[in-house]
């Protein structure tokens, strides 16, 4: 896939992900590569830039079993940013699809 | 690739384009590792779902430069306009006194400085025409002589002025210059 396609839908996909619950970064990386072919090592600029904006926050957690964790936590910022870019992804989505289809 | 090999290649790259916190960056990527590491996976296979570090390091590169694309410095506004004049009245009573009073004085020194080479130089032109033209007014030989080694002399008092003062005179310039970039680092500073 065109890499900069990609990178905005990672965006959102991130965005959207960490929204439903605080996941830390192997996991994250993990459950996305499992959904689209991409380089895990490019996932953690994303979320390095989203967290330099204040879309997130982070907390590291140590783990009995394991490595420790950094997670990445929604802000407040972050939920809005996260809104808006789903309604302008739907948006582009469905005005794409009408033009895919027009023939 | 082992880890250690792609942590060394990483760290390499990231400070070949300038990422800032590097330490931090490193510390993402040991975390994945470990993670993979315990879930059994090679270091081989590891290294290669993340992909090159150069593109990594170049990834960062594109990240915080769409940071900065998206918060650019913030043209003039009325606001940092405000912010230019305070700063400027705050530094003009400075400037004033460390400008005007010391600053005076010392360009009177320079002043005098160069006067007094001027001086020399011009004395010692004079020692030397009376000396070449000594017969012409009837003076004696020695006296010509006389005056040829003041000449001599004069002349090496104003070389040595003129160093001496080419030498004070360079390096206050110098001061005056990097006091005015700092005023003006100072005055724009956001």
């Amino acid at each position: 896939m065109n890499p900069q396609f990609k990178k905005g839908i990672l965006e959102l996909c991130v965005l959207t992900m960490v929204c439903r619950k605080d996941y830390y970064g192997y996991e994250l990386v993990e459950e996305i590569s499992k959904n689209i072919d991409i380089s895990e090592g490019t996932l953690y600029p994303i979320l390095r830039r989203l967290t330099d904006e204040k879309y997130f926050e982070t907390y590291l957690r140590e783990s009995s079993e394991g490595p420790s964790r950094k997670y990445y936590k929604i802000t407040k910022l972050g939920k809005d940013f996260q809104k808006e870019q789903l309604k302008e992804w739907t948006e582009f989505n469905g005005n794409i699809n009408k033009l895919l289809n027009k023939g | 690739m082992t880890k250690q090999e792609f942590m060394n290649f990483l760290k390499y790259e990231l400070e070949k384009n300038q990422i800032k916190n590097i330490n931090e960056i490193i510390a993402d990527y040991e975390e994945h590792f470990a993670h993979a590491l315990a879930q059994n996976k090679s270091e081989e296979e590891i290294c290669k779902n993340l992909g090159s570090p150069e593109s990594i390091a170049k990834a960062y590169q594109t990240e915080s430069l769409i940071t900065e694309l998206k918060n650019p410095e913030t043209p003039f506004s009325f606001k940092s306009g405000l912010s230019v004049l305070g700063r400027l009245i705050l530094l003009a009573p400075f400037n004033f006194f460390l400008f005007f009073i010391p600053g005076s004085f010392l360009l009177a020194c320079i002043t005098a400085g160069w006067v007094m080479g001027f001086v020399l130089a011009a004395l010692s032109l004079a020692a030397f025409t009376t000396g070449f033209n000594a017969d012409l007014i009837q003076l004696s030989a020695w006296y010509g002589i006389g005056a040829f080694s003041a000449s001599m002399t004069l002349l090496g008092s104003t070389i040595l002025c003129g160093l001496v003062m080419f030498v004070i005179t360079k390096s206050v310039l110098l001061m005056v210059i990097s006091y005015l970039q700092w005023n003006l680092k100072f005055i724009l500073e956001k």
